[in-house]
């Protein structure tokens, strides 16, 4: 059974530590999706929030909340990916990341949401020539490197992104959201 | 200039794995200002890539992992047990196995260099058998001599014979009641087993750690006008001293007596030890003779950073000035040794994880080592000696074994 924030919060002030466990299986995921969506590491993503977890317990953070917990670790794992993102990202057009972040819902990130998405996917995904539909799978879900891809399917990194390239060109098509400009 | 889709599209890639260059960049940036049309069917591949990203995250996301990585990277009270292939049942389980190389120990001394070392080298070291850690627990013993068990994982209040609350503990912390005076002295007494740590704030609001196997005993509340002294009757403990200069506050130490108006220090008197200790954090305090009355011109003064060893034998103290951080880095979980003998480097590890060694290499005993430990488990420790200065151990029984 899932608590809400209220329930875990009681929990963790009168010192029953399965609340910390309860707040991971709440909260683990849709932040390490919220981070994934600026940042895009899959592993940066879980580190950024791993130390959020880390600090919450450490710092007694909990004692300082009172209703809620999500919107203080939702906008701490923004702060962190953000700055982490500036430091590290050389090549960035803010405005359109910014645009297209928005248009991603993610507060209210579950899992039944996810399993739609996927379903969905998939189904365009299977409509792919099988290459292009290996090469896909293999960077943007599986997170290979296209170094890795290309020894995994035995071909070479050009023909891992022409494939790769391929996918995408038609997988857009497929979006079913129309994508309205708010930049100037 | 109009560029062709497929070489577009091959920046749209390089931009999204972050894999391209300046020039490829400007060429973007030319190519989205050519039209507000490109700068949608950019924003396009974005919102797909993104989207198809977190379904591939959550696909290979793998929680029980990131749960027990969370808990090795606890520092405070991390006593949640993480989730165990095998859950070993009532006895508490080392989280080894499960902690990964960040938190390893760094080496000074006969390596000269820190270094990380690996988890791979359990090797030789584990033989099949696991080690149980029993969970020894903190009591309280009150003013009417009865023992309480400390509960770290709650919120408990104590009561005196009267009827009144006198202090209240949350988690690891116990923390008694701020009133001006007492009629008369109650004492209690904190006894903190090997494995554990707990923190004690006084009447007075003087902040006191105490370390894996001491015993503090001290009033429920000070007497007005009347010194404020405590008794670490063995073990250590770093005290932060609440200002009072109306009130002296004085540690009696085994043979010695420390005595502070309001300063941060540690002592330390364990068994093993040939000498007390004292080590000056901050402010000023003055050690004297246990049986002695505080008199400034035979009592010994001491300086920040300057730490006083009181020879149990000889009755003398010797001053020096060190790296307070040794001294007080247990506060925060670090184990650190130098130059110390292995013999007392063996009694603060049994102490500090609770666990029983042997050491049947008489060899070693009398050689000085120096480590620094951050917070491994003690299969990590004894696979870093091992690794370092190549000691070999087995587990029998449940006991550790050095050959």
């Amino acid at each position: 059974m899932r608590l809400n924030d209220i329930e875990i919060l009681e929990k963790l002030k009168i010192g029953d530590q399965s609340g910390y466990k309860d707040l991971f299986d709440l909260y683990y995921i849709p932040l390490s999706v919220y981070s994934l969506k600026y940042c895009d590491s899959f592993d940066q993503a879980e580190d950024i929030v791993q130390e959020i977890f880390v600090k919450f317990w450490d710092d007694k953070l909990y004692l300082k909340l009172k209703n809620s917990i999500g919107p203080y670790l939702f906008k701490a794992v923004k702060n962190n990916t953000l700055s982490y993102i500036r430091k590290n990202a050389k090549y960035r057009f803010e405005e359109i990341e910014s645009q297209v972040n928005r248009l991603i819902e993610d507060e209210v990130v579950d899992i039944e949401n996810i399993e739609e998405e996927k379903r969905k996917l998939y189904k365009e995904i299977e409509a792919l020539p099988e290459k292009s539909r290996k090469v896909f799978k293999a960077i943007v879900l599986d997170n290979l490197k296209y170094k890795e891809a290309a020894e995994q399917l035995g071909v070479s990194v050009n023909t891992i992104k022409t494939h790769y390239s391929n996918a995408l060109k038609q997988l857009r098509k497929s979006l079913d959201i129309i994508i309205v400009l708010l930049l100037v | 200039m109009k560029k062709n889709d497929t070489y577009i599209l091959k920046l749209i890639l390089a931009y999204i794995s972050q894999d391209l260059s300046e020039k490829e960049f400007n060429e973007l940036k030319d190519w989205l200002n050519d039209d507000p049309e490109n700068t949608k069917l950019f924003s396009e591949y974005l919102y797909f890539y993104k989207k198809s990203r977190r379904i591939g995250f959550t696909e290979n996301v793998d929680s029980n992992h990131a749960w027990n990585n969370i808990n090795t990277k606890l520092h405070q009270e991390p006593n949640i047990v993480p989730i165990l292939e095998k859950p070993i049942s009532k006895l508490r389980f080392l989280r080894q196995g499960i902690r990964f190389i960040k938190y390893a120990a760094v080496f000074i001394g006969v390596i000269g260099i820190g270094y990380y070392f690996m988890n791979q080298h359990k090797t030789t070291a584990v033989s099949g058998n696991q080690l149980q850690i029993a969970d020894d627990k903190i009591t309280l013993e009150l003013e009417n001599g009865n023992v309480k068990v400390i509960q770290t994982g709650g919120k408990q209040q104590r009561i005196n014979i009267s009827g009144k609350v006198v202090a209240e503990q949350i988690g690891n912390i116990l923390n008694y009641e701020k009133e001006n005076s007492a009629e008369e002295l109650a004492y209690n007494i904190l006894t903190i087993p090997n494995g554990k740590k707990f923190q004690v704030v006084l009447s007075d609001g003087t902040e006191v750690h105490l370390n894996s196997g001491s015993v503090l005993k001290y009033p429920v509340k000070f007497i007005t006008g009347i010194n404020r002294q405590v008794y670490l009757l063995e073990g250590e403990a770093y005290f932060d001293v609440a200002k009072d200069p109306k009130h002296p506050f004085i540690v009696n130490a085994d043979d010695i007596n420390i005595r502070v108006l309001g300063t941060e220090f540690n002592v330390s008197t364990y068994p093993e030890d040939s000498s007390i200790n004292t080590v000056l954090v901050e402010g000023a305090v003055s050690i004297f003779g246990k049986d002695k009355t505080y008199d400034k011109a035979t009592s010994l003064e001491l300086k920040p950073g300057y730490m006083a060893s009181w020879d149990k034998t000889k009755n003398n103290a010797t001053i020096d000035e060190v790296d307070t951080n040794i001294y007080t880095g247990w506060k925060n979980g670090k184990l650190i040794f130098k130059n110390i003998q292995f013999k007392n480097i063996i009694k603060k590890l049994e102490r500090h994880y609770n666990v029983t060694i042997i050491n049947n290499n008489s060899k070693l005993d009398e050689k000085n080592y120096d480590a620094t430990f951050d917070v491994e488990t003690i299969e990590e420790v004894l696979n870093s000696f091992n690794k370092n200065y190549e000691i070999e151990y087995t587990i029998e029984n449940n006991k550790i074994i050095i050959n």
